[in-house]
């Protein structure tokens, strides 16, 4: 087993939004290496690593793109612009630091259109909001940043109450440190084991569905974060029964897919003989690489197994560390009973 | 020679709340040890340096209490609800990292308050809650007991070449132009005291007793103020600049400063070749005001440091301002009046 927060921790430092991962695919790398029998990086820049088995060939992708920003323009007096790459609350991202790409810091403000006081909180635009990097003119900015360059959020890993971590990025790093934990208990399993970190899920999961149609996997299953309900006032309408430290979930449904029946019930069985406390997610809104490996060529059966996290896509998403570690004993287990 | 970005980092290290300021108060003294003949901590908690001189008493003061939180309520899964000290909007808060002394923890939206279709504004803070990954009321009070503090959690960094982004600029930055002043003033013809104030953010209340005790001739404070020189609203409030030098306070909501008094430290800066910035408030208020009120009356004015983003975790300032405003301050206080 390798240590999550650790491994979370040189993950966080290196990795960079969809469409950039090769640093973060770097660090994992280095350590898949020592795991499986064969690796190679595709056209895409998806990570795929083979561990040999006689068996029907089982694929698991974790994706290993983050969330962040990209500039657009700088001012004349050197404030940036930003497009948003994955899904961002723009309310929510005032006052948080990022970082590009090059080292830069900055942080997010609201211009005088965004009037945050003023505006219903949810109706604030990504447009208002611009980065500071302190930059002292336009060409004091450029010499710093220049346009097209990815930033990300800037805050680092920290542990917090009852074994839980706080941390960006566990969506979806923590999942790729749980995978890698799991390749390292994979030795001669049965079934013929392909372990994808995927790019570019955040833009719709486009890093698996070209990973899947190579591998042609009998059946395939995503590794991701999924919500909790255990925050307080959930509305009705998003109430989910999913909490934090209350082991791995076996995703059943989310709005991108519903999970095959075969495939929940091979991660159930092996839950159980391992002795792994599960929970069962149906996830209201939200999509996984499982959507795209269930329709990848003729069809693969699908499923997930997900990590619970709090805050989502915010710069402090929190997750239980045992759950992750369940999460990567429970993948071990589902690789290595056959299918 | 103090370097502002070095000693700003360290005061973070060690910011307070208003009302708990004896941890500041400590780095603070042991900073300020080596520049004056005496100091001392009053019934309030300020810390006052003295620097002996034969002339005007003249009384500097820089609050050292940071704004921060309070652990008021702690509900049945282990989330903590807090009253805020000192000036926050809630909404600004919102994913916002703070820490308790022993956990760190976030600020969070209900998620009942954020489908209500609130503006910013309407946010308060029975909205938000800190979140430090308890899972029971239980864990969480093994770590954070009703009456804690916290305060925001965040990083002293470089921008650029003369740019810090920092928590707590307001006003250890302020603390940090004093100790450089200090520095500066090791002899002086007129009698110095320097004073880190306490409680500034709930009301100036460290700086109202201190003054009393002092009876200074004269006072000057210093803090920092909003620059207007961003893209967000306070743009067309002012048109103070970062790295256009300190400024010199005119008013704000609570103070009209002394004319005579700024026309002499505006003359000083001439004479120095400092660049200074004129500062004219619509709302704000610091220590200026409590000091000016002393007794029968005292001149009283402010040199302040301008800043982005008050309040928030990153606030901006550039160094050079931090530093011309020591060298201003030391040249003042070492003039004959």
């Amino acid at each position: 087993m390798l240590n999550i927060f650790e491994l979370q921790k040189e993950l966080v430092c290196a990795a960079l939004p969809s469409g950039l991962e090769s640093r973060q695919a770097t660090i994992i790398k280095n350590y898949a290496a020592h795991y499986c029998d064969e690796f190679y990086t595709d056209a895409l820049g998806n990570l795929i690593c083979h561990i040999k088995g006689p068996g029907k060939k089982i694929m698991f992708a974790a994706h290993m793109d983050v969330i962040g920003f990209m500039a657009t323009f700088i001012d004349e007096r050197g404030y940036i612009r930003f497009v948003p790459v994955g899904g961002h609350t723009p309310a929510y991202l005032i006052g948080a630091t990022v970082r590009f790409e090059n080292g830069i810091c900055g942080c997010i403000q609201p211009d005088e259109k965004a009037k945050p006081g003023s505006t219903v909180l949810t109706d604030i635009m990504l447009q208002n909001l611009y980065i500071d990097i302190g930059a002292e003119s336009y060409e004091d900015a450029c010499s710093m940043v220049s346009v097209g360059m990815y930033a990300t959020f800037a805050t680092e890993p920290k542990m917090v109450a009852d074994g839980n971590m706080m941390t960006p990025y566990a969506d979806n790093l923590t999942s790729c440190a749980v995978l890698l934990s799991a390749m390292s208990e994979m030795v001669y399993p049965v079934n013929d084991v392909w372990c994808v970190f995927s790019v570019q899920e955040e833009l719709g999961c486009r890093g698996a569905k070209v990973a899947a149609n190579a591998i042609r996997p009998y059946m395939g299953i995503a590794i991701d974060l999924t919500r909790t309900g255990d925050t307080p006032s959930e509305t009705d309408n998003l109430r989910m029964t999913v909490k934090l430290g209350g082991g791995p979930a076996i995703k059943i449904k989310d709005s991108s897919l519903i999970c095959d029946k075969p495939v929940v019930e091979h991660l159930r069985a092996c839950a159980v003989r391992s002795g792994i406390e599960y929970q069962d997610e149906v996830l209201l809104a939200g999509g996984t690489d499982a959507s795209a490996m269930q329709r990848s060529r003729e069809g693969t059966l699908s499923g997930a197994v997900s990590i619970p996290g709090r805050s989502i896509h915010s710069p402090g998403e929190i997750i239980n560390i045992s759950d992750a570690e369940n999460a990567a004993r429970l993948i071990a287990a589902a690789a290595k009973t056959e299918i | 020679m103090l370097e502002i970005f070095n000693l700003q980092k360290e005061l973070v290290k060690n910011a307070s709340t208003s009302g708990y300021e004896g941890k500041i108060g400590r780095a603070i003294a042991d900073l300020a040890k080596p520049f004056c003949d005496e100091m001392r901590i009053d019934a309030l908690g300020n810390l006052i340096c003295h620097i002996k001189g034969k002339g005007k008493r003249i009384m500097c003061a820089a609050h050292m209490d940071a704004i921060g939180f309070m652990a008021r309520y702690i509900d049945e899964n282990g989330f903590i609800y807090v009253n805020p000290l000192g000036g926050h909007y809630a909404y600004e808060l919102i994913n916002t990292r703070v820490c308790f002394e022993k956990v760190s923890g976030i600020f969070r939206l209900c998620k009942a308050s954020e489908n209500a279709g609130k503006t910013g504004k309407e946010i308060t803070f029975n909205d938000i809650y800190i979140d430090i990954g308890a899972r029971t009321k239980e864990g969480a009070e093994k770590l954070v007991s009703i009456g804690d503090t916290a305060i925001f959690e965040g990083e002293t960094v470089m921008l650029g070449k003369n740019r810090i982004m920092t928590p707590y600029a307001d006003d250890l930055s302020g603390c940090a132009m004093l100790l450089r002043a200090m520095q500066l003033c090791n002899s002086s013809p007129n009698d110095l005291y320097f004073v880190f104030t306490v409680q500034e953010e709930l009301g100036c209340r460290g700086a109202k007793t201190a003054a009393f005790g002092i009876e200074p001739d004269i006072a000057i404070a210093v803090d920092v103020c909003p620059a207007g020189d961003c893209p967000s609203e306070n743009d067309r409030h002012n048109d103070i600049a970062l790295g256009g030098g300190p400024t010199i306070k005119i008013m704000d909501s609570s103070v009209f400063s002394s004319v005579g008094l700024n026309k002499l430290l505006k003359s000083v800066a001439t004479a120095m070749n400092i660049k200074t910035q004129w500062e004219i408030l619509t709302g704000g208020g610091t220590d200026t005001s409590e000091m000016l009120l002393t007794r029968d009356g005292v001149p009283a004015t402010c040199i302040s440091i301008p800043t982005r983003n008050l309040h928030m975790p990153v606030e901006i300032i550039d160094i050079r301002d931090v530093e011309n405003g020591a060298q201003l301050l030391a040249a003042t206080l070492r003039s004959k009046f």
